[in-house]
């Protein structure tokens, strides 16, 4: 399919049927036309109008390297949003590419964290990635990394919740609404601490480790965390959360936008490489991070440097916890412009 | 809001009872000053635990004078016991597990404790009123060591 100059278009390099399909079937709800290639040296370099992002799928046949193949799609479009996906060994993949790749999205197809006997997915047993996960992601790709909270990620119409957070005691007050709210709707057990944990971290990383002094170094690197912490009237931290029966989102935000992708990716390594005994020291090991990602099933970092961060983690709570952990966590980050400050998490 | 509850049995073991939420506030500080040998540890009540909690915890298992004996953890505990798998330092042993299962037939749902080895939820899963095997809900690997 040809498509004209100012439409909108997106490249997928990928050899696996059911992503295909899923992605034309998202992308093309988002408004964006898919133009798909097996390998990315025939993917099409002019003729398919403004190209939002670049997809790679990650699955290669054995004896290719999946860093390879992100680095030759990426030749072809240097300046375009690169989002990869993955089924099989599919964090490690994916968090590679997050890690060591400029890929700033990372999708688990469905079914990649299903075990089936010999412990590998085959990728005849997999879904493509999730279809609201990647319409929400491009719907903010072309929206800009503005705060709209939770909205992308629930279903239209579900309440959203809002608290105001300066102090300690706001955000133990914050906690308790939160967990209020999953018991109002008879969420408990893993799936209640699932949200509780997500929340909490949120929090704790906007009121203590995303503070910056003027030089734009962190105000509390030194602050012991069991002490209590009060903002200034200038910088209160949001947050915002609501769920539609099957997904609870929570998204907070804070006024000092100095998380950057490294911090993220410096922490997130630790769910890759393992994670060292926790240091007794006072700042934070990332501890905070790698804990939200394991509950989380998406986690979206939206940073405008200077000016807010905004850190949502949706979880998906309609079905079993079993079936939530399978999903995975996708991971997108988006930055309103360049200027990388080492923060945060 | 965490509690705490200390027992001592005739061979001088501690069995101490933590139960509710572990983070910054955690305060071991009366288990401390009572453990002079071997504590067992009873976790089945630990509903949360947060980064910080989980330093805190980490540094109390660490304080502690003798061998401790870690019994029915929770899933919050498990989960960070196989994220982190020497967060409890060598003279720590992990007996069991207190996790979550369900019925894939009736769909019934029940905590069951199994021991803390890979495959345990497989071949010490309870079995369902109903007659069927109960299955974990949620993955092995996220509770269990594999």
């Amino acid at each position: 399919m040809h498509v004209g100059k100012g439409m909108r278009s997106a490249a997928l390099v990928s050899r696996h049927g059911p992503t295909c399909r899923r992605v034309a079937q998202s992308l093309g709800a988002a408004g964006v036309s898919v133009r798909t290639s097996q390998f990315p040296s025939e993917l099409p370099l002019d003729g398919i109008g403004d190209v939002i992002a670049l997809l790679v799928d990650l699955d290669v046949s054995p004896g290719e390297e999946p860093a390879v193949l992100v680095s030759e799609a990426r030749r072809g479009y240097p300046d375009v949003p690169l989002m990869a996906t993955a089924g099989v060994d599919a964090r490690t993949r994916l968090l590679d590419a997050l890690c060591e790749a400029d890929v700033n999205h990372v999708i688990p197809k469905r079914g990649a964290l299903t075990l089936p006997r010999g412990g590998m997915p085959v990728l005849g047993s997999l879904e493509g990635p999730d279809e609201h996960d990647l319409f929400a992601a491009v719907r903010r790709l072309l929206d800009g990394p503005e705060s709209p909270g939770v909205t992308p990620y629930l279903l239209s119409g579900a309440p959203v919740h809002e608290v105001s957070v300066r102090s300690s005691e706001d955000k133990d007050r914050a906690l308790d609404n939160i967990i209020s709210f999953g018991e109002s709707m008879g969420l408990t057990g893993e799936k209640l601490r699932r949200v509780e944990l997500a929340a909490e971290e949120l929090l704790m990383n906007a009121l203590y480790d995303a503070p910056r002094n003027a030089d734009g170094r962190a105000r509390n690197a030194e602050l012991d965390r069991r002490q209590p912490i009060a903002l200034g009237a200038d910088e209160t931290v949001h947050m915002r959360y609501g769920c539609d029966g099957q997904t609870l989102a929570v998204a907070v935000a804070d006024p000092f936008g100095s998380l950057s992708k490294k911090a993220v990716t410096d922490r997130l390594r630790k769910v890759r490489d393992g994670i060292p005994k926790p240091n007794a020291g006072v700042a934070g090991a990332g501890l905070g991070l790698v804990m939200t990602y394991s509950v989380a099933n998406q986690l979206i970092f939206a940073v405008s440097p200077g000016r807010l961060t905004e850190v949502t983690a949706v979880l998906h709570v309609g079905g079993s916890n079993r079936a939530a952990q399978e999903r995975g966590t996708a991971v997108h980050f988006y930055v309103a412009s360049t200027g990388e400050r080492n923060g945060g998490w | 809001m965490v509690q705490i509850d200390k027992r001592k049995s005739p061979d001088g073991t501690l069995h101490v009872t933590i139960a509710g939420k572990i983070d910054e506030r955690f305060d071991p500080a009366s288990v401390l000053l009572d453990a002079k040998g071997k504590v067992v540890m009873h976790l089945g009540g630990v509903r949360s635990i947060s980064s910080l909690g989980v330093r805190a915890f980490e540094m109390f298992v660490h304080a502690l004078p003798a061998d401790v004996v870690l019994v029915h953890v929770s899933p919050a505990i498990a989960s960070q016991l196989t994220m982190i798998p020497n967060l409890c330092g060598t003279r720590t042993t992990v007996e069991s597990a207190k996790l979550p299962f369900t019925c894939p037939a009736c769909g019934a749902e029940k905590t069951h404790s199994v021991p803390f080895s890979a495959g345990a939820n497989v071949e010490h899963a309870p079995k369902c009123a109903c007659g069927a095997v109960m299955e974990l809900d949620g993955l092995p690997e996220q509770y269990l060591p594999m």
